[in-house]
């Protein structure tokens, strides 16, 4: 039994080829993630907020199958 | 190609583990980033009301110079505020002035300044260049005086 609240594996397969529609699936399941670790002083503060997305991104596409 | 299941659940775990690690590191190298940059940075305001010096300056035009050398050219008055520059010019002969003032004064073209003469534009550019090369030889003869004159 697959745990249902982990991407599903066709997706994480998609995203990590770079479709872009399986890599803004995967940006919307960290999002509420992405937002509470960009609060700075107990604001969410928008450049962090773009640089954890730019570096997310960046790493899907370097994600292997391998190790 | 075909995976098992179990290849699956493993690679979502791995998967969702390394976004986890992705995020966290990123995070930690903004917040510093961002530290450091807050440390160092002052607002203006707060600069122009505390600091002891002003954080800003105002060119002064036409003071330092004692006595601004005036050449007329064409009926119009030119005013030159640089003793130096006014020393070197002075110098030059007249049409070799004229040159130069009419080049980058009037904004005259060589065409134009060799009209005025009744020659040809690449005798007036000629001109232009001579009179520069002479003006640098005298400005630097000048400065040459003036170190020797300080020296004794």
């Amino acid at each position: 039994m697959r745990n249902k609240k982990l991407i599903p594996f066709e997706v994480i397969e998609k995203a990590v080829a770079g479709e872009p529609e399986a890599i803004g699936l995967v940006l919307q399941y960290y999002s509420p993630r992405i937002k509470y670790l960009s609060k700075y002083r107990g604001h969410i503060n928008d450049d962090i907020q773009d640089r954890l997305k730019t570096q997310l991104i960046k790493a899907i596409l370097q994600f292997r199958f391998d190790r | 190609m075909i995976y098992s299941e179990e290849y699956k659940e493993h690679i979502e775990y791995t998967f969702a583990a390394f976004c986890k690690v992705v995020l966290h590191n990123a995070a930690m190298t903004a917040y510093r980033d961002f530290g450091r940059k807050q440390k160092r940075e002052v607002s203006l305001e707060y600069l122009i009301s505390e600091t002891p010096f002003e954080p800003f300056t105002t060119d002064i035009y036409f003071e330092q110079y004692d006595q601004p050398t005036i050449f007329v050219i064409k009926g119009q008055e030119i005013v030159v505020a640089s003793k130096r520059l006014a020393n070197a010019l002075s110098k030059l002969s007249e049409q070799r002035r004229n040159v130069l003032f009419l080049y980058f004064f009037f904004g005259y073209t060589d065409a134009q300044i060799g009209k005025e003469y009744g020659r040809n534009r690449s005798t007036a550019n000629y001109w232009k260049l001579a009179a520069l090369k002479q003006l640098r030889k005298e400005m630097e003869r000048l400065d040459h005086e003036e170190q020797k004159a300080d020296t004794f």
